[in-house]
């Protein structure tokens, strides 16, 4: 891969606060990269070093080669679409979109005949001369798209920019921010805290925790392989095992556990502790009667309660051993006798279970 | 309380508002209301009399020593706008946009206390330094200097009224720019304007109805102003609120002070209606 934007050890400390510690990624050209992790994580921090607005204490910002880390934020090419907007309140629509061009120097003429060809590309087209105060929350959220990509830059920089809308609105609004993608073939950085955005929308994502970088892959590899316990919980897999390797057989490694013994797929030595995470949508319950298949771990425990989210729903299940257990799984309509209380036992594949290579 | 009707609930807030009501009506809508009437009026052997008589305002309107005392009033106080607008603004954006919270509020603190402390002591201070004989002079003097004849001109007039203005004209620019969404400067930034553009295109825009409030009120403050007038310039040449006392005093022509006074009053309010319109925020398009 080369690398369009290079980031080499940045560091950003604050007085009594490290946000960013030895950072390094390197970004391809047309790569949609999402920078994911929870408030604080320093990831907007990193995304406001790209554009300039932040000085990094420490190591260098390569954009095309070029070493931008002392270029001012106005000669970067590196516009940003904020969460809060920051659309400007005085302009109208078009002259909003037009504000880069206006800065640098382009003609009125000019000016106007672009912007409202990028009104047009948003779908706001003969809303020009209105004012943002009569847009509604998705239309301005278009107008700073728009604004953002008019000067045709190759990199675009997104801080959040859907966290302010409403859940329908946020689908539509990651649809188009595809497209766009698809269309212009430039390179977009996206921060956010929401997993299922960064998951719909980036070609790799980037988890990162205390100004760290934790994982970086493909949405699929980092939710399937999570290399440690924060990137496993950011995830949504809480549950995480640790137990004592007591047997090998083929290419799995059986465990000692509270739950018994369990089969994960890794070999390593007998005696050494091994941790295991598996997803929500790989456990399943036996029906009345049925046992686990042969060499399938078994996990008796208790129902705490079910939680509907449209087509699918998440049992809560406290296994006896007193470990919090979370599935999901289609709503079929047979969980009648999934009453808080209800006695039930929990299966999955032993090739399912993740072991986590840095517990 | 639990057991208060509900008419009394909402009558209740109504009702502390009537004091100030009636505070606003006795003792500013009442006497305007008398400034007006008393225009009106004629004087005999020095005593007041009730008429109808337009001749006051006839008098004073054409008169060339009241037409020569407002356009040097409305210039002394242009310029006095101008002055403090453009002093106060980088002190204002240094405070409100370049310093930490703390130390904002004590510049804030610093800016406050002189609003609230005695604007004649002030005036009179800057006569003592700036007199013939006044502590600057004497330093001149020490220095082998020629002697300056500070007081009794422009200079002194409005070093006089920015003491009045300025830290009146900062706090309002500072709150402004508190008020002001710093995004929007960031993502100026971030959008390919320089440091200038920021200013020109975001900054100023944004604080409009700031900029316009900040110097509507240095407008009011100097135009109306009568002790550096009097202190620091002699009452030469007089503006209209000398004129005023002058009228009163020399054949206790009240009517036409009066006439003078709700003229100022017509000018400040004109001022007012005329700047807001300049600056109130974009109507909504239907």
């Amino acid at each position: 891969m080369t690398a369009y934007v290079r980031l080499e050890a940045l560091e950003m400390r604050y007085p009594g606060h490290h946000a960013v510690k030895d950072l390094s990624l390197d970004i391809a050209a047309g790569e949609f990269i999402a920078l994911m992790g929870p408030s604080g994580c320093g990831k907007s921090t990193t995304l406001r070093m790209i554009a300039g607005l932040e000085q990094p204490t420490g190591g260098r910002i390569l954009i095309g080669g070029e070493d931008m880390t002392q270029v001012p934020p106005d000669q970067r090419g590196t516009p940003m679409v904020w969460q809060s907007l920051a659309l400007f309140p005085f302009l109208t629509v078009e002259d909003n979109v037009a504000f880069p061009l206006k800065m640098r120097g382009d003609s009125p003429a000019f000016r106007r005949k672009t912007a409202n060809e990028w009104l047009d590309k948003v779908g706001l087209g003969g809303m020009g001369k209105r004012n943002i105060a009569q847009l509604s929350g998705g239309q301005r959220q278009r107008v700073a798209i728009a604004r953002a990509l008019v000067t045709q830059p190759s990199i675009l920089l997104l801080d959040e920019p859907l966290s302010a809308l409403d859940a329908h609105l946020r689908v539509h609004l990651q649809t188009e921010l595809s497209r766009l993608h698809r269309e212009l073939k430039i390179t977009f950085i996206y921060v956010t805290h929401s997993q299922s955005e960064a998951f719909a929308l980036a070609d790799r994502v980037v988890v990162m925790a205390d100004g760290v970088i934790q994982q970086v892959g493909a949405p699929r590899d980092v939710y399937r392989a999570p290399v440690n316990a924060f990137v496993a919980g950011f995830m949504g897999m809480n549950t995480q095992v640790t137990g004592k390797v007591a047997a090998q057989d083929g290419g799995l490694s059986w465990l000692d556990c509270p739950e018994g013994r369990i089969a994960v797929p890794a070999s390593a030595p007998v005696g050494a502790d091994l941790t295991f995470v598996i997803g929500t949508d790989r456990i399943r319950l036996l029906a009345a009667g049925e046992t686990a298949p042969q060499g399938h771990p078994s996990v008796p425990g208790r129902v705490v309660g079910i939680e509907f989210v449209g087509s699918t729903q998440t049992i809560f299940i406290a296994a006896d051993t007193g470990r919090d257990y979370r599935l999901q799984r289609l709503d079929l309509g047979d969980d009648a006798a999934l009453t808080p209380g209800a006695a039930v036992t929990m299966t999955w594949d032993p090739h399912h279970a993740w072991v986590l290579p840095n517990p | 309380m639990p057991g208060m009707a509900p008419i009394r609930r909402k009558a209740l807030p109504a009702l502390l508002g009537v004091p100030v009501v009636l505070w606003q009506l006795a003792f500013f809508v009442l006497p305007l209301v008398f400034l007006v009437v008393i225009t009106f009026w004629k004087v005999r052997n020095f005593k007041l009399e009730p008429a109808f008589d337009l001749g006051n305002w006839e008098k004073v309107l054409t008169s060339t020593p009241f037409q020569r005392a407002l356009v040097y009033t409305g210039e002394v106080a242009l310029i006095a706008t101008i002055l403090s607008m453009l002093l106060a603004f980088p002190a204002a954006h240094a405070i409100a946009l370049r310093l930490s919270d703390k130390a904002r509020a004590r510049w804030i603190a610093f800016l406050i206390i002189p609003v609230f402390s005695s604007y004649i002591l002030k005036v009179y201070a800057w006569q003592v330094v700036l007199s013939p004989g006044g502590v600057l002079n004497v330093a001149f003097g020490a220095l082998g200097l020629p002697q300056a004849d500070l007081l009794g001109g422009m200079l002194s007039l409005h070093i006089g009224l920015l003491t009045l203005t300025l830290p009146v004209v900062t706090l309002i620019l500072t709150f402004a720019l508190m008020g002001m969404d710093k995004t929007l400067i960031e993502a100026a930034r971030n959008l390919g304007a320089s440091r200038a553009q920021v200013l020109l295109q975001v900054t100023l825009p944004a604080i409009k109805p700031g900029l316009g409030l900040a110097a509507v009120t240095a407008f009011l403050m100097a135009f109306g102003d009568y002790a550096s007038p009097v202190f620091l310039t002699g009452s030469n040449p007089p503006t209209l609120s000398i004129l005023i006392v002058d009228t009163v005093k020399s054949g206790s022509q009240w009517p036409r002070a009066s006439v003078i006074g709700v003229s100022m009053l017509a000018i400040l309010a004109l001022a007012f209606v005329l700047v807001q319109l300049a600056t109130a925020k974009r109507e909504v398009q239907r």
